[in-house]
């Protein structure tokens, strides 16, 4: 058997020889498999195997794990980054802070004399605190290195009080929602994900809608009928169903809307729906301070 | 003794491979990509060590490179492992064999790993509808022959030096 394996000559890509190449392949073929050895079969099948049962692990024990090797493999690198960015800007920041420092001492005052007055107001009114939930601050601790650019990870976990299914917000509006939380990291399913759904309704004329990632950076409002109206322009916010992310956080605005007949053609539907694509606030390759949403806290 | 051993030199180049593949990921990923476009060394790493050590190394190193890729996601452990697992031995069983030896075939070898890699981990992490095509033409297509063509370029520098560690093993015997 080895024997008919070295005689087969090796061919390059030039001319005729191609054909006998072709000619060969399928014996060379079965002279390949017969020549992989039994022990290296097992290997094979052990690793193989061992892919199989990540898989099946539970997900708290496969986040644990996931951790552990990050902590051994990506986190010292990642670390450097971080200390090496913090000490870069850490001069100008400071300057730039003790003006703000005195600054926003200065607002403070102003906005206290108007809390005092919107309390009294709010009493008058019988209105109830409109801020439900508590703010986890938290810092992109490293970016999915792989060209599937859809989740990060975070430097506050189950330690925090952050948990699964948490939203997280930046300052420009959402940015998607925590998927899985060991003790002091946690990973946040970018609205990029293709996995990734949310409720949302447009701003100005209520319709509701399910928001999903589309090309690139861009999203999609699904399930629109055709006879709703919708603008581009209009702004795209959560609806508050499904329990997960709380009403009236900013997604984007709508920058397309397809008409009937290029909505059949586009999308699954059959143009039942309007297809809008949703450019988002956030600028998902600037992400850096975040904040983590507990809606039950 | 141990230093001269093929399989401490295969462990220890294993490794480096490695580790060569966090620093990039950890240094340079985003900044070689074009206009969101990225370049995934894991593909071509893996594609050359089955190309050159067969199918069990492509298994070992499309497990190893697959974990590496899989803790990222935990909430999908082990996919990515299983796919680089699949590729690894699929593109090792083209070890020493027929039209391979040209750059160019190791270029579609490394475009064809890469359209295979992301249509299986798809199929298995969302599941086969129109959305799964959708995604592997806005997000694979162009990274494919992004990483073949520069993929192309490593392989000729690496084939380089192992051509001129041969002639040097020559000349010492």
């Amino acid at each position: 058997m080895l024997q008919a394996w070295h005689s087969i000559p090796r061919l390059r890509f030039d001319g005729p020889s191609i054909w006998r190449g072709l000619l060969q392949l399928p014996m060379g073929r079965i002279v390949f498999w017969a020549n992989i050895k039994r022990g290296s079969w097992l290997n094979i099948i052990s690793f193989v195997l061992l892919s199989v049962l990540l898989i099946i692990l539970p997900q708290d024990f496969g986040s644990d794990l996931s951790a552990l090797i990050f902590k051994f493999t990506y986190s010292p690198f990642y670390s450097l980054i971080n200390y090496i960015k913090e000490l870069e800007g850490v001069r100008d920041e400071n300057r730039r802070l003790e003006e703000k420092v005195v600054e926003l001492s200065l607002r403070n005052s102003w906005l206290n004399e108007q809390q005092l007055e919107n309390q009294r107001l709010r009493g008058l009114l019988d209105f109830r605190q409109t801020l439900e939930y508590r703010v986890i601050p938290a810092k992109v601790w490293s970016v999915e290195p792989n060209r599937r650019y859809f989740s990060i990870m975070i430097d506050k976990g189950s330690g925090d009080g952050v948990r699964r299914n948490m939203p997280v917000v930046n300052l420009h509006g959402l940015v998607g929602k925590v998927v899985d939380a060991s003790f002091s990291s946690a990973v946040v399913q970018l609205m990029i994900d293709p996995n990734f759904r949310a409720s949302a309704q447009d701003e100005k004329t209520r319709v509701l809608g399910i928001i999903k990632p589309w090309s690139g950076f861009h999203l999609r409002l699904d399930n629109v009928p055709l006879q709703e109206e919708a603008n581009a322009g209009d702004r795209v916010v959560t609806s508050g169903l499904g329990g997960i992310f709380p009403p009236g956080i900013k997604i984007g605005v709508i920058t397309t809307v397809e008409s009937e007949e290029d909505s059949s053609k586009l999308d699954s539907s059959f143009g039942i729906f309007k297809m809008l694509e949703v450019t988002p606030y956030v600028d998902f390759n600037r992400l850096e301070e975040l904040f983590v949403l507990d809606t039950k806290g | 003794m141990l230093w001269g051993s093929t399989i401490f030199t295969r462990l220890f180049s294993g490794l480096l491979l490695i580790l060569t593949l966090i620093l990039y990921q950890t240094f340079l990923s985003n900044a070689m990509s074009i206009l969101g476009v990225k370049f995934d060394l894991s593909i071509v790493i893996l594609v050359y060590i089955a190309l050159s050590r067969g199918p069990v190394s492509g298994v070992i190193f499309g497990f190893l490179i697959g974990l590496l890729s899989d803790i990222f996601t935990p909430q999908t452990l082990g996919w990515g492992a299983l796919v680089k697992c699949l590729i690894g031995f699929w593109v090792g069983s083209f070890k020493d064999n027929l039209y391979l030896d040209t750059i160019y075939s190791k270029g579609g070898m490394i475009f064809l790993a890469l359209i295979l890699n992301d249509l299986l981990y798809y199929i298995f992490t969302c599941g086969l509808n129109s959305s799964t095509f959708e995604i592997l033409i806005n997000y694979s297509l162009l990274s494919a022959l992004y990483t073949s063509l520069v993929g192309m370029l490593i392989l000729l520098v690496l084939q380089g030096i192992n051509r001129n560690r041969w002639v040097i093993d020559r000349m010492t015997i």
